[in-house]
């Protein structure tokens, strides 16, 4: 039997395990078997790989941020979703409340998401700080729910809406995917709430391999990756979970916003040395 | 402690493939498949489930009995157990949860039809659940919280 190409994973709920028993599945399948790993927190994968005891991880942006700025800009991203790039967060505010520009947010409440979170915290502050609305000209409220996961439970954002919606907030940070969502489900209010701004494009995760792992193997590995097909009815399920319907090759381009935002923000000054 | 003389209940089970195992109980065969599985379809039920699936089987058979002893006639039954792990993660392998993977919780509603009603109707359930084998031994190590609805 080979050796299988050990992914990491953060898993913040057990259903989402299933995602990987097909990714699993096809890859021993197409004769490219792998073995999953699961950590409760980005960090502790981000130190696995770079310490070598798994060949890829499955990173969100911030922990790609983080691999890269641990390993001095060493790592490689092979493969991310299609709905990985480009995404963007939107500022919500009330329709009636008279906020039509940022600088209108000065010295009100804006809700946030957990404090790791990239999409619903740490890219919209940048925003704002971009705008002159840095440290206290406005009044964070976050939610941190489930801190260590970087804002995959998207539970710290709906709270950020909620608190929008019962007024203890002005302002409310949301994942564009996740406005969609909301505004057709009735979780939030399209006719009630209104967007005031909206970050340049970003991208979401990626899967990131250290220096070392071999260029012929990680070729190998994305081929089989990208032969998954939404059209297979076995992947589609998998797909649909994970948000995707294609994967792509990863690219580095869109993660320069997080960067400035988490140095602007001194995000790992007290973690680490 | 039990002596030697007490009956030993004995089952069997056998690999049949990675994803399976086959349990030989007398004259009985089963098919075990997950040990406690999260996807919404699988060739066959789990672990977990064989376990849920018992306790309600225990249940319904015992009430029936204990019916049968103050002669009051069962209608229908139907039972819906839910079990919650105590960190579903830990079972998974997820490095840096804590926790264990066994069963923290089983609730659940026991629906009846008879001819019992009021305490007579309530007589019969304490009695199910005193001489119901699954559940103290379920109950010693989870909180087992299951409601009696009677039925018209």
């Amino acid at each position: 039997m080979p050796k299988p190409i050990l992914v990491g994973a953060v898993i913040y709920e057990p259903k989402v395990a299933v995602i990987w028993d097909i990714i699993k599945e096809f890859f021993a399948a197409e004769g490219c078997p792998i073995d999953c790993v699961f950590y409760s927190n980005y960090e502790l994968q981000v130190t696995a790989l770079l310490q070598g005891h798994i060949d890829i991880a499955w990173n969100s942006p911030l922990a790609w941020v983080d691999a890269q700025r641990r390993s001095g800009g060493r790592c490689r991203a092979l493969a991310m979703r299609d709905t990985d790039r480009d995404r963007k967060t939107h500022i919500v505010v009330r329709e009636d409340a008279g906020l039509r520009r940022l600088e209108d947010l000065r010295g009100k409440v804006v809700a946030t998401g957990a404090k790791d979170s990239p999409q619903a915290t740490l890219i919209p502050l940048q925003l704002l700080r971009r705008h002159g609305l840095a440290g206290g000209d406005v009044q964070v409220r976050r939610f941190d729910v489930l801190v260590g996961k970087h804002g995959d439970h998207i539970g710290g954002e709906r709270d950020a809406i909620e608190c929008l919606k019962q007024g203890e907030a002005d302002a409310a940070c949301v994942l564009d995917l996740n406005w969609e969502r909301w505004t057709a489900d009735g979780t939030a209010d399209p006719w009630r709430h209104t967007i005031v701004a909206t970050t340049p494009p970003f991208d979401h995760c990626n899967f990131t391999v250290a220096e070392d792992f071999p260029e012929k193997q990680a070729k190998q590995w994305t081929q089989v990756l990208f032969r998954m097909s939404y059209d297979n009815p076995a992947h589609r399920e998998m797909m649909d979970m994970e948000g995707l319907k294609a994967w792509l090759p990863g690219r580095t381009t869109g993660y320069e916003l997080l960067s400035e935002a988490t140095q602007d923000q001194g995000y790992f000054a007290d973690e680490r040395p | 402690m039990p002596g030697e003389s007490e009956h030993v209940w004995a089952v069997r089970a056998s690999r049949v493939s990675p994803s399976e195992a086959r349990v030989y109980a007398r004259n009985h065969a089963f098919a075990v498949g997950a040990q406690a599985s999260l996807r919404d379809q699988d060739e066959h039920p789990s672990a977990v489930e064989y376990l849920l699936g018992a306790l309600a089987g225990d249940l319904l058979r015992g009430f029936e009995v204990q019916a049968a002893r103050r002669q009051v006639e069962v209608h229908a039954g139907e039972v819906n157990l839910q079990g919650r792990l105590h960190n579903a993660l830990v079972h998974l392998g997820v490095i840096g949860e804590s926790g264990h993977p066994g069963l923290a919780t089983v609730t659940g509603t026991f629906y009846v039809s008879t001819e019992a009603e009021g305490p007579g109707l309530e007589e019969i359930w304490q009695a199910t659940l005193e001489r119901s084998p699954l559940y103290h031994t379920l109950s010693r190590c989870a909180t087992v919280s299951i409601r009696l609805q009677a039925a018209p």
